[in-house]
């Protein structure tokens, strides 16, 4: 009778094992075939939105600028294609990446699913400086929004650190601590928000609090190009200690892994990436929730695979996301973050549908 | 018990505090003040269509409270100042000719103000430009109002029936210039002034003629830009801008908006290159790009926007928030484009 | 050569949890730790895995302090099995084994030839090649035990240290996890409950109670009706079997208080 037990339980895991086999090429294959989309992508989306650009001239423009050719192109034509779509659309795929990877490296290392990078306060803390400048208009000469976003979210993350010293420790300590900071910090901007801000001031609030992918230029890009490449590069030397976290901070330490440094290390490059990407797009959720568990559901637990596809994954998602958003209600732009919650909805529910069938 | 011996001692002070504070001559309620002299044009009780209400008015009101500028600038040009207990919603500098008249009296607040701070100067009449201070979420809705004893206006270039656009609803037609003189001739009947209504209302028709006299922008295109650099604010086709858009002939790229102010994209603009753009110079300063020399610095700046022709030849029109408003500054806002179009239109 | 203890001491949250407990194991056989819960069995097994340090004496390995040791040489030394491992995670049977590569795959995460080939054999040893591309949430608590097992395996120790291995499981499962460890060449201290068990399959026992090791030796020799109850506070006999030379401990009930 456990024969037969056993059988029955094997049949409808073995299709997906079949994915999870196999050498860690399997991980670069379909990294690389990923980056093919993701080109395709970013070349599709940039023909989309309420101006009207054709294929053939995001091609002229393209080959004019890698200078490859010489072509005359409408001035506002070509602005429109290398000012403003394509780096919006590139600036869309390294936030997608960047929010993906921090996703995956948070629900890895705090051991829960529904961690994601806005779980150490950070959107929250960065929403809380934004506003603080946007509208109290603290200091505004000097940092600006952007600045003011990217201090806040270090202060939510600092209180989180300071917090999660008082409470057990390990990681529900650290959740705890992030959820406490998220709520203060919530509470903090709709103060400002309800106390002083017009129904002007509210909207754009809002704007940045859901994400918004509006003016984005090349300055933007090379910065989050930065950020997304650097915090990858950690978040692949650190996927065999990821690795080791499966089952616990006992057995990641008798494994050899310096569980509380690699922890706090891990927090603070995942702070610093999320603070970054949020104080240039804004808090745009869902991202950095879903991605991890629908690439771990194509390729398994390995992170040598998961980390460099999810970073794929989640840059089409978020370049597709935007282009749709862009056009659906042209001309007036929706937030990102909108975006991103109507599909990421129904897709976490499916995930969630799968993994309870196979449970 | 000599805990509750203790306790015991202080209660009875305070209650006895409390008994004697409450033994005060009571507060003196003021008898309703005799009516100023009016024309005598109006007949009393005055019932008015507002915004798919009648308001009814008993006598000419001596105690108003204005909630945004426009109507406060109206009532000051009437010569109402002595009557007015309190002003709010200030996006400009009062306009210089009233700057006198409007410095005895108290500004309740520089946004909306509180429901509370209105009653605070026991008002017996309420006015407002904007819809959204009679609506769910505003200072307090007509009937809160209604309720204490005090009639609201709300001006006409902001309503079509009791739908009123700033709180949400969507205008079908365009904004005339015939629903400002509506709200003059109006405010003017119920505070029994209606000849000093009549000569404002001559003396802005004189200076709209005077100052639209030989322009003819002969259908150049134009946006206008209220504020915002990151999703820019535009003027839709129904607005008060559009209106100064028709009124000297400019093609407004939104035109097809029905919004009075939607936020595009940028991209929206730069395909649109409109000739002439109208910048919104803002006093509040509260967001990026409020201010004229902040949006000129950003157009000319941006990878984006310095492609657009506007922005290459510099063909900016500056005007203040009130004078995009439809208020009667609307006037000045047809001077400063006759400006513009003396200096440079032979350019177009 | 191997993992021992030298008169360690450790107070754990105010109280005391390893009174001066010295432990020399013999290379290569299986030690039992015995004791009642709270006896300090898990505390001395954190101590020797180096989770933790003993606030006097030392725990050693090659007669070097573990303290001096690089956190990469002792795993690749000392290997832990502890009493549930739990995931969310949706990982496959191989990759739990492979986890027990970490300490010789390089910091970058990438597989060394080494690798395969100690996965294989560890998932041999413990009769799970069969259902090395299952999920771990899909087997039974008897062969995710196992599986745990053969991730210590694969990491290549010389010590292996099992805390309670044998709780949750089939009494089939049981002797099959104690046999496994029992015949392996490493040298093994297993924290165990049943005083059968460890009669049966451990070369020396270690007697602890309230953090004080009461006796050590050959279970034959150690296991007396009058040590189960000073230890355990039960009355049990100790009857040979001729047939196989070893003894199994009957209980009659607890001692009257």
């Amino acid at each position: 009778m456990g024969r037969e037990r056993e059988h029955a339980l094997s049949a409808p895991v073995v299709s997906r094992a079949r994915l999870g086999r196999g050498s860690a090429g399997l991980g670069i294959l379909l990294a690389l075939a990923g980056l093919v989309v993701l080109v395709i992508s970013v070349g599709v989306a940039v023909t989309l939105g309420p101006a009207d650009v054709s294929l053939v001239n995001v091609r002229d423009v393209l080959l004019n600028h890698l200078g490859l050719a010489d072509i005359p192109v409408k001035a506002a034509k070509n602005a429109i294609v290398w000012e403003e779509r394509l780096p919006r659309a590139l600036v869309a795929a390294c936030a997608g990446a960047g929010l993906a990877l921090c996703g995956v490296v948070m629900q890895s290392l705090l051991r829960n699913p529904l961690a994601e990078p806005f779980v150490l306060g950070v959107s929250s803390g960065a929403s809380t400086g934004a506003v603080v400048i946007g509208v109290l208009g603290i200091g505004g000469g000097v940092l600006g929004l952007s600045g003011g976003a990217f201090v806040g979210a270090l202060v939510a993350f600092g209180l989180v650190l300071l917090l999660s010293r008082f409470t057990s420790g390990g990681t529900s300590g650290v959740i705890l601590a992030g959820v406490a900071s998220t709520q203060f910090f919530s509470a903090l901007t709709s103060l400002v928000v309800f106390a002083v801000a017009d129904s002007d001031e509210t909207r754009g609030v809002m704007f940045w609090l859901l994400g918004s992918l509006e003016g984005m230029r090349w300055d933007k890009v090379v910065l989050c190009a930065v950020v997304v490449v650097v915090g990858g590069a950690v978040c692949l030397f650190a996927a065999r200690a990821l690795d080791a976290f499966t089952f616990g901070d006992d057995v990641a330490a008798s494994l050899g892994i310096p569980v509380a440094r690699t922890r706090v290390g891990l927090l603070i490059v995942t702070a610093l990436m999320t603070a970054a990407l949020v104080s240039v797009v804004g808090a745009v959720g869902f991202v950095g929730l879903v991605v991890p568990h629908a690439v771990r559901l194509l390729v398994g637990q390995r992170h040598m695979r998961v980390v460099p596809l999810a970073a794929v994954v989640g840059a089409v998602f978020m370049v597709w996301v935007d282009a749709a958003t862009r056009t659906l209600f042209a001309p007036t732009p929706l937030p990102v973050g909108v975006g991103t919650a109507i599909v990421g909805v129904p897709v976490f529910v499916a995930l969630l549908v799968r993994r309870r069938g196979r449970a | 018990m000599p805990r509750a011996r203790a306790l015991a001692f202080p209660l009875v002070l305070l209650t006895a505090a409390a008994a004697l504070t409450g033994c005060g001559a009571s507060e003196v309620v003021p008898e309703a003040s005799a009516t100023s002299a009016g024309e005598g044009a109006t007949v009393y009780p005055l019932t008015l269509e507002n915004c798919g209400r009648e308001i009814t008015v008993d006598q000419a009101p001596s105690r108003v409270v204005s909630l945004d500028q426009d109507s406060t600038e109206i009532l000051l040009s009437l010569g109402l100042q002595d009557r007015m207990v309190g002003t709010a919603s200030w996006t400009d500098p009062v306009l210089d000719s009233l700057a006198e008249a409007n410095a005895a009296i108290p500004r309740l607040s520089d946004n909306a103000p509180s429901y509370e701070a209105v009653l605070g100067t026991d008002p017996d009449f309420v006015t407002a430009s904007f819809g959204r201070h009679f609506a769910q979420g505003g200072v307090a809705t007509r009937d809160r109002f209604a309720e204490t004893g005090i009639a609201s206006y709300l001006s006409p270039t902001d309503c079509d029936g009791d739908v009123s656009f700033n709180a949400g609803g969507k205008r079908t037609t365009p904004l005339t210039i015939d629903a400002l003189y509506g709200e003059i001739r109006d405010l003017a009947r119920v505070f029994d002034v209606s000849d000093r209504g009549e000569a404002l209302i001559s003396s802005l028709q004189q200076r709209a003629a005077a100052a639209t006299e030989g322009i003819d922008f002969e259908g150049h295109s134009v946006a206008f830009w209220f504020a915002d650099t990151k999703t820019p604010y535009v003027a839709g086709g129904f607005s008060n801008a559009a209106l100064l858009a028709s009124t000297t002939k400019m093609t407004n790229v939104f035109a097809g908006q029905t919004d009075d102010w939607p936020a595009v994209g940028w991209e929206s603009m730069v395909s649109a290159d409109p000739d002439v753009l109208v910048l919104g110079d803002l006093q509040r300063d509260r967001f990026p790009g409020d201010r004229l020399a902040d949006k000129i610095a950003f157009l000319e700046s941006d990878p984006l926007t310095s492609t657009m022709t506007a922005v290459k030849e510099k063909r900016y029109i500056a005007l203040h928030g009130a004078e995009l408003n439809p208020s009667i500054r609307f006037v000045d806002a047809l001077d400063k484009i006759r400006a513009w179009w003396d200096e440079n239109g032979s350019t177009l | 050569m191997t993992l021992e203890t030298r008169e360690v001491r450790w107070t754990r949250g105010g109280t005391l949890v390893v009174d001066g407990v010295s432990l020399h194991p013999d290379p290569g056989t299986t030690v039992g730790l015995l004791g009642p819960n709270g006896s300090g069995k898990s505390s001395l097994l954190r101590l020797l895995q180096g989770a933790a340090r003993p606030d006097s004496g030392e725990v050693l390995l090659d007669e070097r302090p573990l303290t001096q040791w690089r956190r990469r040489d002792l795993a690749r030394t000392v290997a832990v099995v502890t009493q549930h491992a739990e995931t969310d995670a949706d990982i496959m049977v191989r990759d739990v084994v492979r986890l027990g590569r970490t300490p010789h795959r390089p910091i970058w995460g990438g597989s060394t030839s080494g690798d395969e080939e100690a996965i294989a054999a560890a998932l041999e040893r413990v009769a799970l090649t069969d259902k090395a591309d299952r999920l771990w949430h899909t087997l039974s608590g008897g062969e995710r035990q196992r599986a745990q097992i053969a991730r210590a395996l694969a990491q290549e120790p010389r010590e292996l240290l099992l805390d309670e291995p044998t709780n949750h499981l089939d009494i089939r499962h049981q002797l099959d996890v104690l046999a496994l460890v029992a015949a392996l060449p490493v040298t093994s201290i297993i924290a165990l409950h049943d005083l059968n068990l460890a009669a049966t399959y451990c070369d020396s026992v270690l007697v602890l109670r309230e953090g004080a090791v009461v006796a050590a030796g050959a279970p034959a020799e150690v296991l007396t009706p009058a040590l189960i109850a000073e230890v355990y506070e039960v009355r049990a006999r100790v009857i040979p079997d001729a047939e196989t030379g070893r003894s199994t401990i009957l209980f009659d009930g607890p001692l009257a208080s």
